[in-house]
């Protein structure tokens, strides 16, 4: 018989990934909003989102939902144990909304709501990144709740993967726009892209070896014979996807990067299922023991597979729709 | 029955006001800077020869005209 549980599991795990897809960019370009000069140049990165940004919210709800339903045990540790930074990512995430209106309809004011759009953006980044890194670096558990403190989520490692994250955003926002820009533009983009690629795989690197040092079965699952064999195909792979990234750069190509960038984050989201899987919450608890009665698997499964297709389709239409470059003014 | 004390979440009550604080606060500071320029609009009296709606389309979704509200506004 097929385990719902895994399959839920997998559910979340897309949902992240289509997270991770549809929202980095454009907060990558909040982050990097500031560098751009004031004007034309902006309104046209903004414009390069505009139509698709807000695409995000259906599986950031998907992913916290699917987890109260399909994991209620890790719901209700994780959110309590990461309550700080979940909050402080949903104000920021209010900010560079309403930053998307009030910027055009107010003119007299632009200034300030570029500095809300950027500040939102950098507020939601770092604590996704704060999230991750709390994640696992291990949660306090006692019986079947939630029992560290306020702060137990703010350590070095959870800063480093918040300013990781920052870094890793920017440099999709920096490969969307030599994707949908033109001119000096995208000449910006470029180099933003060429610096934060090297960026990225520095703090790659880095997180990557903090994590080993964090709990012994990491380790074990990463460096004992013969497991390395497989494991090391995952840094070797990142090694030539930032080869291709490169490449494909420095031949002028329009969407590649924007590719190559998106690997690079889907094989750190496999160097985390490396370390994690099947738990769901590190070393604390897994997957099965979070997971919710067979029953309401199966009931939520029978929407899931309904309104997954969907969205898929209406999300890639909303992209086609706005392929191309973008100027900084009309419709297309 | 699970009565409510028992599905309390482990917050302590202060984290829990303080993300309601600031819930009220950033909720009220976007609202009261959109009833602020609402009530600017308002105050600008109509003129002669104002602009036809359709010279400036009005924004449903997607790629704002950026010019067209940009010189439809120029207070």
């Amino acid at each position: 018989m097929i385990d719902l549980t895994v399959i839920w599991a997998c559910i979340i795990g897309f949902a992240i990934i289509a997270y991770v897809v549809m929202d980095g960019f454009d907060l990558g370009i909040g982050i990097l909003f500031p560098f751009f000069k004031a004007g034309k140049d902006r309104d046209t990165a903004m414009n390069s989102i505009a139509p698709v940004w807000d695409g995000y919210e259906t599986w950031l709800v998907m992913g916290v939902s699917g987890l109260l339903a399909a994991f209620p045990l890790a719901y209700a540790i994780i959110l309590p144990a990461l309550y700080a930074p979940m909050i402080a990512m949903l104000l920021g995430l209010v900010f560079r909304g309403v930053a998307f209106e009030f910027r055009w309809r107010d003119p007299a004011h632009q200034a300030f709501w570029d500095k809300a759009f950027t500040f939102g953006s950098i507020v939601a980044t770092f604590a996704q990144g704060v999230a991750l890194g709390a994640l696992l670096q291990g949660i306090s558990v006692t019986g079947r709740a939630y029992s560290g403190g306020w702060w137990e989520w703010l350590s070095p490692f959870s800063l480093l993967t918040g300013f990781g994250l920052l870094i890793g955003y920017a440099l999709l926002g920096a490969c969307w726009l030599n994707w949908k820009t033109e001119g000096g533009l995208q000449r910006q983009a470029v180099t933003y892209a060429g610096r934060l690629g090297i960026g990225l795989l520095v703090m790659i690197t880095i997180i990557s070896l903090g994590t080993l040092t964090l709990e012994a079965k990491y380790q074990e699952r990463w460096l004992s014979f013969p497991s390395i064999i497989a494991t090391a195909q995952v840094p070797l792979a990142t090694l030539v996807v930032t080869f291709m990234f490169y490449r494909s750069l420095t031949h002028k190509k329009d969407a590649q990067p924007f590719m190559w960038a998106l690997a690079l984050f889907g094989l750190c989201l496999v160097g985390l299922g490396v370390s994690i899987w099947p738990d769901i919450i590190p070393a604390r608890l897994t997957i099965w023991e979070a997971a919710a009665p067979h029953r309401s698997q199966v009931f939520m499964l029978v929407g899931a597979v309904i309104m997954i297709p969907i969205i898929l389709a209406y999300t890639a239409w909303s992209y086609w729709v706005f392929r191309g470059k973008v100027g900084a003014e009309g419709y297309h | 029955v699970l009565r409510t004390v028992d599905s309390a979440s482990p917050l302590d009550a202060p984290a829990v006001a303080v993300s309601l604080m600031a819930f009220v606060v950033v909720y009220f500071a976007i609202f009261g800077m959109g009833i602020w320029y609402i009530i600017r609009l308002m105050k600008k009296p109509p003129e002669a020869h104002e602009k036809q709606l359709d010279d400036a389309p009005i924004r449903s979704s997607g790629i704002t005209p950026a010019m067209a509200v940009l010189e439809g506004s120029s207070s």
